[in-house]
Order: C-alpha cells, then structure tokens, then sequence
C-alpha cells in the first residue's frame, strides 16, 4: 500500500522546497520584523522561538530500565492539569515513573492509558501545568518543511536544564509496516519520517514542532535496520495523537491492549536438547508477532530485553513473563550474524483457545 | 519591508519567517492545519534564497583556508584543527596531539602539507596548540563569543572526518546548536572534562576531532572533540559536542606559554544539601581553606555566577585554569563572605612519591546514565604539569607580545614623528582630586615627574633619564636612587622598566622573561609576562591580545610587583586607552590593591600632547641642587 497523503503535495525535492517554503513566508513579513535589529544576534536564529515554547512544554521521564535498555525518555505536556504523552517503552513498567518539568521540579506520574498501535502512553501527574502543547487535530507538517526534534536523547539534559534540539525536515509521511519482515516495526500508524536524527536513547516521547511552534508530532521509537545497522527517523504525527487522546484510535486487533494476561510471540523453541541445552528457535508460527519480525528457523535466543539468555528453559521462563503490547527486544545470532529484533507481544485471548 | 541587503540573507529570511507565520500567540490559528503557504515562489524569492546560500558559501570559503587536516609523522589516521594565528598557531584536540605525537604534518585547502610542532596542551579540557611552518602568512579563523551561541543557531562543523580528503580540502557539515552549557565527564584522571560545552546536531564524525565550530558569520566558536557514541560505532548519531571557543580563549595563553595547562579547583567539594549547595569536604591546605571557608558552609556565588546547585559549580570552574582569579562567595556561621582567590591546580596522572598532598578532583555531576568516556592511554609526557616545556618557544612568544605592543603604544611611524608625550594627571583618591602632575615621557623610556605642591607646599620632581633616577623633593634635595631603593612613586619606576621594554629586540638581551600564562585583570583575558625592571626587582605585566569582537588588540593592562594582589604590590592598572598622534596612549591609571583590584588613587589623564622636540635638559640634573646620594 501507498502513501495517500503525500501525492497530491509537493513534487520531489523536498530539501529545497522547504528552503523555498521558508522564503515564501519570509516574503509577506509584516512590519514588525522591520523593527528588529538588523544588528542583533537575536534574529539570526529563526528557530529560537519555537526552541523556547517547546522547552517549556517537554519533561524527562525516568522509569524502569532492563538489562541494556535505559529507563529514561522524553515526555510532551498536553493539557494544563498534568497529562503528558510519551512513548509505551520499558522505562513505563516499573514500580514508579518520575517526571522532571523544565523547571526541574520531580512528580510521580500514572499511566493513564496506552496505544500499542501507537507506542503511546498518556500520563497524569498531580500537579498543575499550565504551559502545554495543544495537540492539533489535524496535519499541521507537509512533506519538506522544517521541524525541530526538542528531546532528552542520552540523557545529556538534568534537573532544570534544557533538552536537546535537532532539526530536521519532514522527509514523507507514510506507513512503517510496509516493510515488515524487513525492519523490526512496532509501529502499526502512520508515521512521519525526519532526518532529524532522533533515533537515539532517551528521545522517544520527545516533540517535534514546527517553526513556528506548533506540535508536529511525538518523536518514536527507535528503529534500526537488522541488515545495515541503520536507523529511522519517525514520529507519531499530531493529528493520530489527538485521536487517540480523543479515545477515537481505531487499535488494530492483531496487537493485544496491555491487560496483564499471557501473550505470545510465536516463537517455538528447540526442546529436543534438553532444558539446558541453548536456546535454538525451532519453530515460528506463522502471522505472530515473532514472524512479523523475521525471526527463523534455527535462530539463536541471546539476549532478551538485554538480559543473556542461558538457555531453553530460562528463555521460557522470560518469554512467558513477557507483558503485552509493551514492546520486546531480542538479540539472536543467525549463522554468523547478530542480529536485533524488536518486537510487540501479542495477549493470547483466552476464547481463541 | 526593510532592505534585504541589511542582514545576512539566509538570516533575514529565517527571520522573517518566524514572525510571518503568527508563532504561537495565534492560538486558535494553531489548533486547525496549517493552510498551505504556496505551491511555487517568485523570482524574487528565489533570488533571496540564492543570495542566503550565496551568503553561506562565501563564509565558507573565508574560513576554508585556515581548516587543517592534523596527521601525525606517520600520517596514519588523523584528525583536524583551525589556525587562528597568521604565523600559523592552530588548535586541535588534546586527544588529537597525544595520537599523532610531538609533531607531524597538516593539509591545508590549498592542498600542501606542513610540517607542524606541538606548542601547548590541556589534556583537562581537551586542546591543544600546534604551530604550522612552511609559510610567511597562514590564513586564519578568529575566534567568536561562545557565551552569544544559542541554542538553534546554525553552525557548520569543518575538518577531516573519516580522513576523507585526499587533496586535504575540509568537509562541511552544516546544523544546529542543540543545547548550550552542557557538562561531559572526562577520562582519566581530571581529562577530556567538556564543562559548558556546545551540543551541535552538525555530523561530528571520527576524524572531526578537533576541527572548529563555525557560526554563519565565520567565527570559531568551538571546537570539536566528541559525540555520544555508544551504541553503534564511533558515527555520527546527531549529538556532537564543541569546546567553547571562550573557555579555549582562557586557556591560550598558557597553551603559548608551551605549558601542560592545568585546570582550577577550589579543592573543596560541595554538594546539594537541605536547599543550598553545602561544603561538605575540604583541602585544609587550600587557599580557599586558609581564606575560611570550612565544612558546612553554604556557597552563594562563583566567579559572578549564583550557585544554586553544585553541578553548576562543576560546570563552570571545569573550564578555568590554575592560578585563575576568582571571587568566592559563601556564608559562614550565618555570615555572608566575600574573598577573591587564586584556584588550585588539579592534578593528572599519577600522584608521584614525593608530591606534596595533591588537591581532590572535583566532585563529577551525578548524571545517572551519562556515558562515561573510555579511559585513555596518555602517550604525552605530562609529567611536570604547569611548566614551561620550551623556554625558547615561551621567549620567543613573549618577544611577539612585545614587539606587538610596542606597535601600538610606541611604535611605526607615529615614534618617526613624535619624540615624547606630555600628560597632565589628576590625581583622585576616595573620589577627591587631591594633586596633580605633570609627565612628559619619552618613547625610548625615559621620563620626567613634575607633582604640583601639595598642601605642605612641597614640590616633587622625579626624572629617569635612561641611566640614573632621581628625584628632587620639596626640601630642594636631590637624591638619586640606589637599584635597592623601592622607588618613590611606583607607577615612575615602572615606566622605567616598560620604557626599556619598547626597545628593540629587548626581550633577546634580556636573561630574565617568561610568558608565565593566562591570567585575568579588569575581567579580561590576559597574557601575563615575568621579567625584571631596571633594578633587578620582578616585575609582572598583563597584556590582552584581542578587543571584544576578538580582532587583534594590544593593551597593556596592568603592571605590578607580584600576582598576590598585595598591598605592596604596587599593582596598577591601565585603561581608557586613547589614540593620541598614532599611539594608543592609556588615560587612566589606577593604583589597585588586592585581586579584587579595589582602586586606591586614580590618575586621570587631563591632558595628553605628542612633543615633536625633546630638549636633553628636560632629563638633566639640575647643577646647582645639592646632591645627596642614599
């Protein structure tokens, strides 16, 4: 399937087109920019403005990490009495998550509620916010126009200080599943891909916002390339978040909501060894999220979310304890290849069985 | 609409836009998608855009000859630099140098490789100085305020990444400045600490190891030494970070004076405690100690900064060398205190046997899951710390400073025409004129006072006249002055000794004069310089190099018996420089005391005129005065 939004718009060569759309605006400047000093340092930095509103409307999330998967990410603040949007990742599944607002004050946050389809989760701390991001209802980016990524991506920021900026362009929004089987992609909407480089620890959760100020998107997930090591840029787009904030989110049934009961990946292991014998794949069922990701006959188990996986029976153990819809990462060696999988549990609806 | 021409372009439109589009104060606008803004642009705009890229390629390429593609002699790997001096000075990183050795090969644009030497290095903050040789006049880079970077400024990163270019032409890599005042952990013990440094989004790849940070305008304002590399490979991955060009300004000094530059601590350790940031250990040994500070004490401000935490501490005085001048403010037992002092050194490496107790590193910023650096294999001689290495660099260095001053403040075609100057002076203390005086120096050092009666009615007279110096006080005796007599007025006996500096290839005939490193009067960044005056008596000198807008500016700015800021010091002070027949002649002069440079007597120059003829017998003993050795 293709895109459907993005023909009817700009014609190739999205770089200078946003260059261009830039001048276009500059064109019909109103008179108060005649004021400004022409001298002034002040008006070399077109993004400044839009930095600032969205320093004031992002937090850093700390929460549970496992294994080598760290427990810190971005959140965006969408109303004045406390929700903020971030993404679903394992910094959520600890006994607590802490939120530092920009003005380096800490609050116990809840989850409210998650998408999987999304990878989003919507929090709730206890504390009045009156600066926040109006989350738009619809599309406020077209492909080539310039967006700045405000995040917390390596943690570089702490306490009070202020998150990290990369800018970028909206490169196509499209959809990620197009390629499954080929990338490991939880994501199941569209999404917005920048090159922005935001596929980096800690930036999930993070907000992309335009020149001008406005909530483009939520940064995502990380998504690496299993073949060439490479990463993607994407983020949720504005007007899916507002949907689902809205409780419209249509979730695809193949992707189990996070209940707590027992899930599946689809993988079968090699049981012919024994207990202790390494954790060979045996089996994939068919249509699981395990298929989905690409994982093979034969494939070994290394690691799971970063914990080292010794052999069949602790990978059971750790693969039943899997909760659902939260997203999972697998290392497995295949020949004479490492290789990374990250995938979505699905719940193992008890009437299907 | 304003001209266009007034700005640079790109930074004209980039501006405009953001007012264009209403920003966020048109909120219900914000809520509905954003209508499109046009589907093809006019020839005018297009030209705005050609002319803003124009605009950027011709900053490009002012800066692109002074980009240097650093090997070592082996030219295997390699990493980059920028020179910033036309005799062909360049700074790279420390962690560059201590790969590629004591000297080496760098590539220019214009395709050649030069040899380079290895002058001064700060394995603290991670730069180091190296000096091309093979050309009468490198092309250059200034060096811009780091303290005006923004966050959202765009900056281009240039060097040699992945060693790319064969024909040693730079790369460009253009982004943004993504965070501001941000603190890395070294490696090592006190190493490759980046405290207040510039995050950029520029590609910072391996290779770009100490290539400068450019602003649109083409400043240096960093240079670039790391990224967060740590889970795929030593790439790019968005997050690169630059050493503020400000914190590298500090450090010159000391990099020429070809030291192993160390960084400052108050050897003291805060941390944030019940609301304040509280001392909760401490060097007894420390200046900072013996100047009362004591466990428990709450600091309130560093170096004009508020501290309301210790990270900000950590950040800050990580980018101050040794032997800096500081103010310090904290509250003991419920009092308020103020002191100025001289920060400790920190040590490197290992702590040698017979070393005296070595100062505590400064405490890291809890950063959670910052990635730590990986140790690293110091391959550099770093042994003696805080020394100059090559005194003949060092002379030689000073012997530039002098020659350059001498320029300005005696020197070129102005001394053809002028033979002296003539002051008059006020003389101020406690905001009351009480005297006055009058000067007549001449440019090869010579001089004579002239102090109006004061109340007693007495009348002073003191001449150097190049071999003796007397004086002839209000009783009509004439003394002259033995080299162990301090002499009467101090800032004459300097005179004295700075008119022997403007001579000729002074610094070559003299035994005694080092540039000692960075230093910092009337909150300014200074070379400071060693030397003797006419009487064997040390004498310091302050000298800044650069104005505000970082062009080449010599000043004398100060000049004193010793850097304690003691009240027999005899520190003075220069400034209200002045251009007076060609010479940058200072109008004020203070007579200060302590660090903190607290002002006892002004001298306010009233009055200043070139002389054209200077009669011998201006300097000439009077015959018929009694004379009265002592």
């Amino acid at each position: 399937m293709r895109t459907k939004k993005t023909t009817s718009w700009l014609p190739a060569l999205a770089w200078l087109l946003a260059v261009l759309a830039v001048t276009v605006s500059a064109a019909g400047a109103p008179a108060q920019e005649a004021a400004a000093d022409a001298e002034s340092h002040e008006s070399d930095n077109v993004f400044a403005k839009a930095i600032a509103h969205a320093q004031k409307r992002c937090v850093k999330i700390y929460g549970a990490r496992i294994g080598r998967v760290e427990g810190f990410a971005t959140g965006v603040i969408v109303s004045d009495d406390g929700l903020i949007l971030t993404g679903q990742g394992v910094f959520l599944s600890g006994t607590s998550i802490d939120v530092v607002l920009p003005d380096g004050s800490r609050h116990v946050a809840v989850v409210e509620r998650r998408s999987p389809a999304l990878q989003v989760a919507l929090l709730r701390i206890r504390v009045q916010t009156p600066n926040f991001f109006k989350v738009p209802e619809k599309s406020v980016v077209r492909k080539g126009d310039w967006v700045v990524a405000v995040t917390n991506l390596f943690q570089v920021a702490e306490g009070a200080e202020e998150l990290s900026v990369n800018l970028g362009i909206v490169s196509l929004r499209t959809r990620l599943d197009a390629k499954r089987g080929t990338q490991d992609v939880p994501y199941r909407g569209e999404a917005l891909l920048v090159d922005a480089i935001t596929s980096n620890p800690g930036a999930e959760g993070g907000a992309l916002v335009t020149i001008d100020g406005k909530l483009a998107g939520m940064v995502g997930k990380i998504i690496e390339s299993k073949s060439t090591n490479t990463r993607l840029n994407y983020a949720v787009p504005s007007d899916l978040l507002y949907k689902f904030m809205a409780g419209k989110l249509i979730e695809p049934a193949a992707i189990a909501t996070a209940g707590g009961g027992k899930t599946e990946l689809g993988i079968r292991l090699f049981k012919l060894g024994g207990k202790r014998a390494p954790a060979y794949v045996d089996r994939v069922v068919p249509g699981s999220p395990a298929a989905e990701a690409g994982f093979k006959k034969d494939d070994l188990v290394l690691t799971i979310n970063g914990e080292v996986v010794k052999n069949v029976r602790e990978c059971k153990k750790m693969l039943d304890k899997l909760p659902a819809g939260e997203e999972v990462v697998i290392l497995v060696k295949r020949k004479n290849e490492i290789l990374r999988a990250a995938l979505v549990p699905a719940e193992v609806k008890s009437d299907e069985k | 609409m304003r001209s266009i021409n007034t700005l640079p372009p790109l930074i004209t439109l980039a501006a405009c836009c953001v007012v264009c589009l209403g920003f966020i104060s048109a909120a219900p606008a914000a809520e509905k998608t954003a209508e499109p803004i046009a589907e093809t642009i006019t020839a005018e705009e297009l030209s705005k855009v050609k002319a803003a890229e124009a605009a950027r390629i011709a900053t490009i390429n002012k800066v692109y000859g002074s980009v240097v593609a650093v090997y070592g002699n082996k030219r295997q790997g390699g990493g980059s630099g920028v020179i910033f001096d036309e005799e062909g000075y360049a700074l790279t990183n420390f962690h560059v140098v201590n790969g590629a050795g004591v000297e080496g090969w760098g590539g220019l644009a214009d395709g050649k490789l030069y040899r380079w030497k290895l002058v001064g290095m700060d394995p603290g903050g991670d730069i180091a100085i190296i000096k091309l040789t093979g050309k009468d006049k490198f092309p250059y880079s200034k060096l811009g305020d780091s303290d005006k970077v923004r966050v959202g400024d765009w900056v281009m990163a240039m060097g040699n990444p992945f060693t790319l270019a064969e024909d040693q032409k730079p790369t460009v890599t253009l982004g943004v400045v993504s965070g501001i005042k941000r603190y890395q952990p070294g490696a090592g013990k006190n190493m490759l600490v980046y405290g207040n440094c510039i995050q950029v989004d520029s590609s910072i790849n391996p290779g770009n190891s100490g290539g400068p940070l450019f602003n649109l305008r083409g400043e240096v304002v960093g240079i670039n030494g790391r990224g967060s590399f740590k889970e795929r490979g030593r790439v790019n991955v968005g997050v690169g970070y630059a050493i503020s060009s400000n914190q590298i300004k500090t450090f010159i000094p000391d990099l020429l004076a070809t030291k192993v530059a160390q960084h400052g601590t108050l050897d003291a350790v805060f941390s944030d405690r019940s609301g304040g940031v509280i001392c909760h250990q401490i060097n007894l040994d420390s200046k900072i100690a013996l100047l009362g500070l004591d466990i428990g004490d709450r600091l309130i401000a560093f170096d004009g900064i508020e501290i309301d935490n210790a990270n900000l501490l950590t950040n800050h005085i990580s980018t101050l060398p040794a032997g800096w001048p500081v103010q310090v403010v904290f509250e003991h037992n419920g009092r308020r205190r103020s002191v100025w002092v001289r920060l400790d050194a920190l040590p490197y490496g290992q702590p040698k046997a017979n070393a005296k107790p070595q100062p505590k590193p400064q405490p890291k910023p809890k950063e959670g899951g910052k990635p730590k650096q990986a140790p690293i294999k110091i391959k550099l001689q770093l042994k003696t710390p805080g020394v100059v290495r090559d005194a003949k660099m060092n002379k030689r260095e000073c012997g530039r400073i002098l020659k350059a001053w001498a320029a300005f403040a005696a020197g070129g075609k102005a001394a053809e025409k002028i033979k002296a100057l003539r002051f008059e002076e006020d003389i101020i203390e406690d905001g009351k004129k009480i005297g006055s005086q009058t000067v007549v120096r001449a440019l090869d050092g010579r001089f004579r006072l002239e102090r109006a009666a004061d109340k007693s009615g007495s009348k002073t007279v003191a001449v150097w006249d190049g071999k003796v110096y007397w004086t002839l006080d209000g009783d009509a005796k004439l003394k002259e002055r033995k080299p162990t007599n301090v002499p009467l007025e101090e800032h004459v006996g300097q005179g004295a000794a700075l008119g022997r500096l403007l001579a000729k290839n002074a610094v070559d005939d003299m035994a005694q004069i080092e540039l000692e490193g960075s230093d910092r009067t009337q909150n300014r960044r200074t070379y400071r310089i060693r030397t003797e005056d006419n009487f064997g008596n040390l004498l310091y000198l302050w000298f800044s190099l650069y104005d505000d807008e970082g062009n080449p500016q010599v000043r004398l700015l100060k000049v004193s018996r010793s850097t304690d800021g003691l009240a027999s010091d005899r520190a003075q002070t220069l400034s209200d420089y002045r251009e007076v027949a060609g010479l940058q002649v200072p109008h004020l002069r203070r007579h200060v005391s302590g660090l903190v440079e607290r002002t006892v007597t002004r001298y306010v120059v009233t009055k200043c005129e070139p002389l054209s003829e200077l009669p011998d017998d201006v300097f000439r003993r009077p015959k018929n005065a009694d004379k009265k050795d002592n």
